[in-house]
């Protein structure tokens, strides 16, 4: 192949010329080419190499069906593998590279391949499984073990960068009446049709410029018709393809916003993923032209013969010099003529008896001609050929490119995501889409339709087809009949010979041959399903756009079958490869999950708290002093919280608003002990269970008025028990006359804990007197004001077992009452603790949380089956009384201590009697702390049997993860204060 | 009283952004935001129809659909609870319940002539005029994050978010916003 630029052709800007590297080499191109059109123009014939074989391989198409032309382009975090050269667009400074090769694509030791070519077919490593015959030979897959390392390493095609994508991508939604997919003369037919009826239209573009396969005429100006649509009002979207039609009418489309920029400005996202939610679609996708398999059909050179159009009319690049067109169709003629026109000296191979072309007499045609073998190695000297007559002599016909038309296959893809069948035509030999029931029409080409007339008139019966749904109008719809060529196209799948070995490619990306076909059904993979995973026929970049319906042929001719009864393998979304960065959208770094924060948030910052993800939401973990580790700040904190005072962020506890003249009826229903009776003023601690009797959650319900509440819950299940009550009052107690409301973020909180507490609380009120022990009693709550007027809540509460109290503001005021807090505060000497020291006053209160309520925990495991009430009913209360669920040996709620008391276990540690170190143990440690109280290590969790059973025998927690061991021995869980005089002082 | 704190204050630069020169976004955050929620009993609709009329002057409107009023501005965010904007109102307890929801969201107004097509960068809502005409309100969720969206004037829309992911949001909507170049105005 010797291909060159010509002058007067294509749409491209030869006044802006683009340099760019290919193997770092400088070259030079056009605005307008694309790589692949700029290789070919400076006459690059080798740019990439096979996946098994390693052959050299060149541009062998146009489009998004590319298998030759897979190149890697950028370098660093911007290195891109398996680009095709022919849609990536030329900019200036554009890095390209070969891929799968060393040294390079032009000289490649892989190469070597080719010549054990034998021992690569279809599954070859499958059988790496079956052992080196002979010597393993039923014994299994020690020689696998060996190979699995090799083939794992030659295995993929290109490296993908190992470094942070520095580019952004977004998510984007649109909305339409009719979304046109494709913008040849169908489609364009289509858009313009509807959005004459004043109807919204988008029109999707895969390729950069409008038009479809009018770009590979001369005189077609896609810039003119790009002006002429956007001034009809429809929306053109250009470089976005439509990846998938899903459920109702939504299409999943990539946009490449930036990949064809050689600078692209920062604030652009790369590539943009959109959702186009569609009342109708008319895909107008287009065919695509199938190659013939023959002896060395992949050298580079072979290309398909509307490429060779495309090339020569869009980007004004003749492709060979002396070119050999084999065919069994019409529609190469054209293309013969014109490339004749271009000064290439054009031979016609005609697999037919007959055709009615009027041809230039320079271009010779050869009916009843069979291509046989390309001769060449890395280059194309000649084409022996054959006689349909006569195959037992072939003759040569020496030229530099062979482009080949097996016939074409419409783009049934889309439609074949919504799990339409295509239907063979035989007259036509291809499948077209099969009856479709949604609202979606297909018309020109993906129909089956070759005639431009013709596509015109079938995108203008696909328009009012889609205004027929719409109910605007009642038009008999007519579409085309499908075909148009005037003389019919003959099979013509493969030329083999008995004679010679052939390597005959289907699959050109992955090596699948023709044999491979054949010694997968000698296998016995006689399902195109089978065939498919066996050969990896159609699983490669191009997903079968190529090859699948060579493979289908050759496994009918295996079967005795036709085509249709072999069937075809259903193609799945996505069309073309959508890159992870898309997919992801802006959810990366920092946003990969939404943050939430409390309204104290760069309060605690400011004050110095090193923050902690807790669920989505960020939380004070501790606030260390200079110097200080995690453990000498929580330890500090919790220590001073004994001793005076400290105060800590709780906004992230769940907060609802329970209302209405049946609020007391709900929360009597939903927790395990006795609200009817509860005063205003006053809280209660509650459990609520699962329906299952299984512990759902804890917390706390003030009531506030008559008809009501304000509820609390855990962090972690705040939305799961308002779902909770919603569901219910929706589904069951339909009657309850309730309004519930999520006002977590409504309120911020501060716990306030410690015998200074009251104290601090009183300097922070509009009453210094109002906070006392008959005021505000144990689980007493206040609706009041802080020094300044501004209303608050606050509850006398305690999750540390000291005298503590929670003091609840409205969101946007919550720095100011941290301010006064911490002010008052700081004069007794207390401090601010975050998560860690509260987790550790709870473990040695013995107080449960998330680690304990896990999802398997009765109210009884819990130790807390006392509040689980025998008189009324509540929301689990009959299964809670399952035999399982009240068995003596389940697993109790207990305090931990090590014996040696320097010793140390984590959570998750499993406890053991001391001769039986195995499996599940008896229990299990959920929490640990250092206990500043006891100067030791401390854990809560269950042991079988509880305290009872355990009391005074040394135990194991085992730790198999961190292969440690230590002696324990069980304790209650109430290690501080079991009386609680502290929190009633 | 204490003031009133943004949740985005850290990070609510007042200023342009433009982008290629343009400004085709502006920002500006709704403070000292006043949400009264109403929540009516199934069988007092009507009757509260009746005191929103008399109080506001309000006439009653569909489900998702709001009016606006001249300090103040009244959403049907489900078929029986409403959003008072603005300013509050008595509700007697046999109509329903009344809930204070001023500090559970950040209010952000988005306007400029890319408004709608920044807001469909993260919502899956037809925000088309004739699909959702001005006074429509929506609850639809960004970064999976429930938010809920007034549409003011053509090009002119409101965003709730819950307060404690506003930041957050925030950031995603300048990042964003940063294609089409942005201002942020003092609120």
């Amino acid at each position: 192949m010797t291909s060159q630029r010509k002058e007067h052709y294509g749409k491209i800007n030869r006044d802006k010329v683009l340099g760019f590297t290919w193997d770092n080499k400088e070259y030079f191109g056009y605005e307008g080419d694309s790589l692949a059109s700029a290789l070919l123009a400076n006459d690059v014939r080798i740019v990439g190499r096979s996946f098994k074989y390693h052959r050299p391989r060149g541009v062998m198409s146009c489009g998004v069906e590319e298998s030759g032309a897979l190149v890697t382009v950028g370098s660093g975090s911007r290195r891109d593998p398996n680009v095709r050269a022919t849609t990536q667009e030329l900019y200036s400074g554009l890095n390209a590279s070969g891929q799968n090769a060393f040294p390079s694509v032009n000289f490649d030791f892989g190469g070597v391949n080719n010549y054990l070519s034998r021992f690569f077919a279809a599954g070859f490593y499958y059988k790496t499984f079956m052992g080196l015959p002979p010597f393993e030979w039923g014994k299994g897959t020690g020689i696998w073990m060996v190979f699995e390392k090799i083939i794992r390493k030659a295995a993929g095609m290109g490296k993908a960068s190992r470094e942070p994508d520095p580019d952004s991508y977004e998510h984007a939604n649109d909305f339409c009446d009719v979304l046109v997919i494709g913008s040849g003369p169908a489609g364009i037919a289509a858009a313009q049709e509807i959005a004459n009826n004043k109807l919204d239209v988008i029109l999707i573009e895969q390729d950069s410029l409008l038009g479809g396969n009018s770009l590979s005429q001369k005189d077609f100006d896609a810039h003119l018709l790009n002006d002429q649509l956007k001034n009809s009002g429809i929306r053109v979207m250009s470089r976005t393809t439509a990846f998938g039609i899903y459920d109702n009418t939504v299409v999943g489309a990539l946009e490449r916003v930036t990949d064809h920029l050689s600078t692209p400005h920062s604030n652009l996202p790369r590539q943009r993923f959109w959702t186009i939610r569609a009342k109708h679609i008319i895909v107008a996708s287009g065919a695509l032209e199938r190659h013939i398999a023959f002896n060395n059909n992949d050298l580079p050179g072979a290309m398909t013969v509307n490429a060779s159009k495309h090339y020569l009319n869009r980007y004004g690049v003749l492709t060979g010099n002396n070119i050999v067109i084999s065919t069994n169709n019409d529609s190469v003629y054209q293309t013969a003529i014109e490339l004749h026109e271009a000064g290439s000296k054009v031979t016609i191979l005609d697999s037919r008896e007959n055709v009615n072309h009027d041809l230039p007499q320079e271009i010779d045609l050869h009916l009843n001609t069979l291509p046989f073998s390309i001769n060449g190695r890395k280059k194309i000297d000649g084409i022996d050929v054959y006689k349909t007559s006569d195959l037992s002599h072939k003759n040569t016909i020496i030229c530099d490119q062979v482009l080949m038309s097996g016939g074409w296959s419409p783009i049934v893809n889309l439609v074949s995501h919504r799990g339409i069948k295509p239907v063979w035509n035989n007259e036509n030999q291809c499948f077209i889409p099969g009856e479709i029931k949604e609202n979606i029409s297909v018309v020109g080409s993906a129909k089956g339709i070759w005639n431009e007339k013709d596509c015109v008139e079938s995108g203008f019966a696909g328009a009012n087809e889609a205004m027929n749904t719409f109910g605007i109008h009642k038009k008999e719809i007519s579409f085309p009949p499908v075909g148009g060529w005037s003389n019919a196209i003959e099979p013509l799948f493969e030329v083999k010979s008995n004679k010679f070995p052939s390597k005959s490619f289907v699959d050109f990306q992955h090596d699948v041959t023709t044999e491979d076909v054949r010694l997968a059904h000698r296998e016995g993979f006689v399902s195109v399903e089978h065939l498919k995973r066996y050969t990896t026929l159609g699983m490669a970049n191009d997903q079968g756009k190529m090859g699948n319906i060579i493979g289908l042929s050759l496994m009918a001719e295996q079967l005795d079958k036709t085509i249709p009864e072999v069937g075809t393998t259903v193609f799945r979304p996505p069309y073309t490869p959508v890159p992870i960065g898309a997919l992801t959208g802006r959810n990366v770094g920092k946003h990969f999950r939404p943050l939430r924060v409390t309204p104290m948030h760069q309060w605690n910052i400011d004050h110095g708290a090193k923050m902690i993800e807790v669920g989505l939401y960020q939380r004070p973990w501790y606030y260390p002093k200079k110097n200080e580790t995690l453990s000498d700040s929580y330890i500090r904190e919790a220590t001073i919280v004994r001793k005076t005072v400290g105060i800590c962020d709780v906004t992230s506890l769940g907060k609802i608003a329970i209302q209405g003249p049946d609020a007391t009826e709900l929360v009597n229903r939903i927790y395990t002990n006795p609200f009817a009776k509860l005063p205003i003023g006053k809280a209660r601690y509650g459990i609520m269970l699962r329906d299952d009797g299984i512990v759902m959650d804890d917390g706390t319900s003030w009531r506030l008025g008559e008809n009501e509440y304000f509820m609390t819950t855990s962090t972690a299940a705040a939305a799961k028990v308002m779902s909770w009550l919603e569901e219910l009052l929706q589904t069951r107690w339909t009657d309850l006359k309730v309004n519930v409301t999520s006002v977590s973020e409504q309120w911020a909180g501060a716990a306030i804990a410690g015998p200074k507490s009251r104290d601090v609380l009183n300097e922070c009120v509009f009453d210094p007197t109002e906070i006392t022990n008959d005021n505000l009693p144990f689980m007493g709550v206040l609706q009041t004001k802080l020094k300044d007027g501004t209303p608050c809540r606050v509850v006398r509460i305690s999750f540390s077992g000291e005298l503590a109290y929670e003091m609840y503001i409205e969101s946007d005021y919550a720095h100011g009452m941290m301010d006064m807090l911490w002010e008052s505060a700081q004069k007794y000497d207390g401090c601010l603790y975050g998560l860690e020291a509260l987790g550790a006053l709870r473990v040695e209160k013995g107080h449960v949380t998330g680690a304990e309520l896990d999802g398997r925990v009765t109210i009884d495991d819990a130790g807390l089956g006392k509040m689980a009430s025998t008189k009324k009913s509540y929301i689990g209360s009959a299964m809670r009384k399952r035999g399982v669920l009240s068995a003596d040996d389940r697993e109790v709620l207990v305090g931990f201590f090590p014996i040696n008391e320097n010793e140390t276990f984590n959570a998750g540690t499993i406890v053991c009697e001391k001769n039986n170190i195995k499996g599940q143990g008896v229990g299990r440690i959920t929490s640990v702390t250092h206990s500043p109280e006891l100067g030791h290590w401390i854990g809560i969790g269950f042991v079988k049997g509880g305290l009872a059973k355990w009391k005074d025998i040394t135990l194991v927690g085992a730790d198999p993860v961190r292969n440690k061991q230590m002696e324990i021995k069980v304790v209650s869980p109430h290690m501080i204060d079991p009386e609680g005089k502290r929190m009633y002082a | 009283m204490l003031n009133r704190n943004s949740a985005i204050i850290e990070k609510y630069k007042i200023g342009k952004y433009p982008f290629e020169e343009n400004i085709e976004i502006i920002f500006s955050e709704n403070r000292n935001l006043i949400i009264q929620q109403i929540a009516a009993w199934p069988d007092e609709i009507s009757n509260l129809e009746k005191l929103f009329a008399d109080q506001l002057g309000a006439q009653p409107v569909d489900f998702n659909r709001g009016e606006n009023f001249k300090n103040n501005s009244l959403w049907r965010m489900e078929p029986s609870k409403w959003w008072l904007l603005g300013s509050t109102i008595q509700v007697p307890e046999n109509l329903g319940t009344s809930l204070e929801l001023s500090h559970a969201f950040t209010s952000i107004t988005i306007e400029g002539e890319k408004s709608d097509v920044l807001l469909n960068r993260h919502l899956p809502l037809d925000l088309r005029l004739d699909n959702f005409p001005i006074n429509s309100s929506a609850s639809s969720a960004i970064h999976h994050v429930s938010v809920k969206l007034f549409r003011i004037y053509n090009k002119e829309f409101r965003l709730l978010i819950p307060r404690g992911f506003a930041l957050s949001i925030w950031e995603i909507l300048l990042e964003s916003a940063s294609q089409f170049g942005y201002e942020i105005k003092d609120s």
